[in-house]
């Protein structure tokens, strides 16, 4: 056999021998999705708002339109055909995971999702004519809930975020835009005086033009022009030190991680531990929140079913990658990290996220440890308390040591017999 | 003359629109619908049957019998339910099992099917209604498991108790029985319960019976299954931790809708199990045991002049049969209501539970 036929022949063999290289979809092992719902009305129109009659729109404050559900039918559509190989399509629990916010807009917007990616089809049809089955998705109460809707109240975080708005650049944003809040406030009705204020506002007139609403002529000055910049800011504050984004996504993370981990070190072929596909109903600042805690958030307002999707591939029992895509438009386009542009290594990953990465318990203790070394000023009044505490102490024990001495000298005044009396 | 006839007229028409009269405001709480086994025994011919949707999940048959448990209510309530679905108006609440969440699912599916402009899909005549619950050990509401300290003793009171005792005493046989043939050791009357679900749910599918098992056995064992149910609101005390709270949030949101200090929900449905439905009853001293069907389902209906009606549908599409409540003395209003049934009514339950 010639020389130069050897190579030729591994390659041939190698190709043949594993058919099921890396490059093929079908060494996909786990898939987490997060997305925003869909459209829905505003969650409170502005004062002088000419639409705030409930009677514009279709349905109550905050719900979702009927727009807003064949949307997310839409994203359940995609995700079948994305993942036709990967997930069975007659339903069953140890396969998906739903999960979602407590907030009817999102709890609908997974139902609608599931109507697309799980049409029921062979056993699963229970009733001819109607191409919906029930799905079950979990909640919790917002305010209990730290890890999705992050609304879990946290004292600590509360504390870091009001002082990141007293920062310099922050203080500086407030100033610059003086006179942009003075016309808000003037012409919307009611007191716009800050980035977050602004961008209600900014999404509550968005919400009108994709409603073909014709709106106010004082609005053609700063709408969208001046507004956008600052609104697309605010949806990067809840997590824009990483202190604040510890507490903010670091619970998120710290379960995505361990889900994939633990994915990760069941053997092939063995029976999961975790079902492989999860899906997180919630909202534009969550998906804001999580890109900007992993440094991928482009700054804008992630429109309506923008979706992350983190990819876990395990094309042996030992290795495996994970790729990360966001789609806020028809296309899912890799999201690069750092110095990793796509197949990253999952311990590389679990290393990016472990300064933010945090359990339950431990997210719970910082939320109630106390903030004092971290500011000058609180530095000096710990002092200053230390030393008044310090001067007190020594006072006190210099009056019991005198008062001590005194009841000691008139204690031999007494008559011995008379402490036996 | 004249006036006379429209007196009559108007005083007919009057009666008319009384008895047709329409609530103010309704309870619904239900069993979920029929499902998959959750327990086995060794010597069971159907250990290794395929369910659909797997173990502890509906079946489809119970899929279309919630189904049909909201289009049943619907039609009963015709005149009073709104045509389109408006979440402000309807809440659904459920117990955190995946079984009650799809119940809940469906029952709001037929409940509200889409009409006109809530038709978001013509390939898909349904609509998302969201199903909203609490994690276990805070769902006093539904799945009623909060921990409670001073209820898990009175339990434990009760397991031990003369008339638990006596139960065994009388089923030792029958205990035996089942113990022998199973393969499996029957020793209470919890293990009772349990192996009569599963044989209820194989005759239900149409899944044969072993030979030892006949109608006799059956009705026999959902005595024993029933009066499983009942000892976990074995005393008054009990009733209050467990469904007095239900009683007592059903008539806080009934007296917030007759006030009118807040937009409560008209609508209100909890999608629970059948110690959901047992514990609510016994409050009630409706029943002394009970073991409710597969989508059974308890209504109590307010009305402007605030009497209260409950109504127990004994399954999905069983007959409608008026609960005439024994301690709410007539015209049963929530003040009477809250009268008569004041043991039973938690003021502050956590408290209630210290020791």
């Amino acid at each position: 056999m010639p020389k130069f036929f050897l190579p030729f022949l591994t390659t041939l063999l190698v190709i043949f021998a594993f058919p099921l290289c890396s490059c093929s979809p079908s060494d996909l092992d786990a898939v987490v999705v997060i997305f925003r719902h869909g459209d829905r009305t505003p969650i409170r129109p502005y004062e002088n708002d000419p639409y705030k009659n409930r009677s514009y729109w279709p349905v109550d404050w905050g719900m979702l339109t009927n727009v807003g559900k064949l949307r997310h039918y839409d994203l359940g559509q995609y995700f079948r055909q994305r993942y036709l190989d990967f997930l069975p399509t007659i339903y069953s629990e140890k396969d998906i995971y739903v999960r979602s916010t407590d907030v009817d807009r999102t709890l609908m917007s997974a139902e609608a999702n599931l109507a697309g990616l799980y049409p029921p089809v062979n056993t699963d049809i229970w009733k001819t004519g109607l191409a919906w089955q029930p799905i079950p998705i979990h909640s919790i109460p917002e305010k209990l809930d730290a890890v999705l809707a992050a609304k879990k109240p946290c004292k600590k975080y509360d504390i870091l975020l009001k002082k990141l708005f007293q920062n310099e650049y922050f203080r500086n944003v407030s100033h610059v835009n003086r006179d942009l809040y003075a016309y808000l406030t003037k012409y919307a009705g009611e007191s716009i005086d800050n980035i977050r204020h602004l961008e209600y506002l900014y999404n509550t007139l968005t919400i009108e033009t994709l409603n073909n609403y014709t709106l106010p002529n004082w609005t053609k000055t700063v709408f969208p022009s001046k507004m956008q910049k600052w609104a697309e800011l605010s949806f990067a504050t809840d997590t824009y030190t990483t202190e604040l984004a510890r507490l903010k996504t670091g619970p998120f993370f710290n379960e995505l991680i361990k889900y994939f981990t633990n994915r990760t070190v069941t053997p092939k072929g063995a029976r999961y531990h975790a079902p492989r596909f999860v899906i997180n109903s919630a909202h534009d600042t969550t998906i804001a929140n999580l890109l900007n805690s992993i440094g991928a958030f482009e700054y804008h307002c992630p429109p309506y079913t923008a979706t992350i999707i983190f990819e876990l591939h395990k094309p042996t029992d030992n290795t495996s990658y994970i790729n990360i895509f966001y789609k806020n438009t028809s296309e899912a386009v890799p999201i690069k990290l750092r110095n990793c542009e796509n197949n990253c290594d999952l311990k590389w990953f679990q290393n990016i996220l472990s300064p933010i990465s945090l359990n339950l318990d431990q997210w719970e203790t910082e939320c109630n440890s106390l903030i004092l070394f971290d500011n000058p000023l609180n530095l000096y009044i710990l002092l200053c308390a230390l030393l008044g505490a310090m001067g007190g102490i020594i006072g006190l024990i210099f009056i019991v040591r005198k008062n001590a001495q005194k009841s000691n000298a008139s204690m031999y005044t007494q008559l011995p017999d008379e402490e036996y009396a | 003359m004249l006036l006379l006839v429209l007196i009559v007229v108007f005083s007919l028409c009057n009666d008319l629109i009384q008895s047709e009269r329409n609530p103010k405001q309704i309870h619904v709480l239900f069993r979920h619908g029929e499902r998959s086994p959750t327990g086995t025994y060794p010597n069971d011919p159907h250990k290794g049957h395929k369910w659909e949707g797997g173990l502890g999940y509906l079946t489809n048959k119970g899929k279309s019998q919630m189904y049909s448990l909201g289009q049943n209510v619907r039609a009963h309530y015709e005149n009073f339910l709104p045509r389109y679905y408006w979440p402000a108006e309807v809440n659904f609440t459920s117990s955190q099992w995946d079984r009650c969440l799809m119940s809940a699912e469906l029952f709001g599916a037929g409940l509200f099917p889409p009409h006109d402009f809530q038709i978001w899909n013509s390939d898909v005549l349904w609509q998302p209604i969201p199903v909203h619950y609490l994690p276990r050990n805070l769902d006093n509401l539904v799945a009623m498991k909060t921990n409670c300290t001073k209820y898990d003793k009175q339990f434990i009171e009760v397991q031990n108790s003369a008339k638990v005792q006596q139960y065994n005493q009388d089923y030792a046989d029958l205990y035996n029985y089942l113990s022998q043939h199973t393969g499996k050791i029957i020793n209470n009357i919890e293990d009772v319960e349990s192996l009569f679900n599963t044989l209820e749910i194989y005759q239900l599918n149409n899944l044969s019976t072993p030979y030892w098992v006949n109608d006799t056995l059956m009705n026999e064992m959902k005595i024993i299954a029933a009066q499983n149910l009942a000892i976990y609101s074995e005393t008054e005390y009990m009733k209050k931790i467990k469904g007095g709270f239900f009683l007592k949030t059903i008539l806080d949101l009934m007296e917030t809708a007759l006030n009118g200090t807040k937009d409560v929900p008209t609508i209100n449905t909890y999608s629970g199990h059948d110690l959901t439905i047992v514990h609510v009853m016994r409050a009630l001293n409706l029943i002394d045991t009970l073991k409710p069907n597969f989508g059974a389902c308890l209504i109590f209906e307010l009305y402007e002049d605030s009497t209260i009606k409950v109504f127990y549908w004994d399954k999905w599409n069983g007959k409608i049969i008026e609960q005439i409540l024994p301690n709410c003395a007539s015209p049963c209003t929530v003040s009477n209501f809250i009268e008569g049934y004041k043991a039973v009514l938690p003021v502050n339950w956590a408290r209630e539970c210290e020791l």
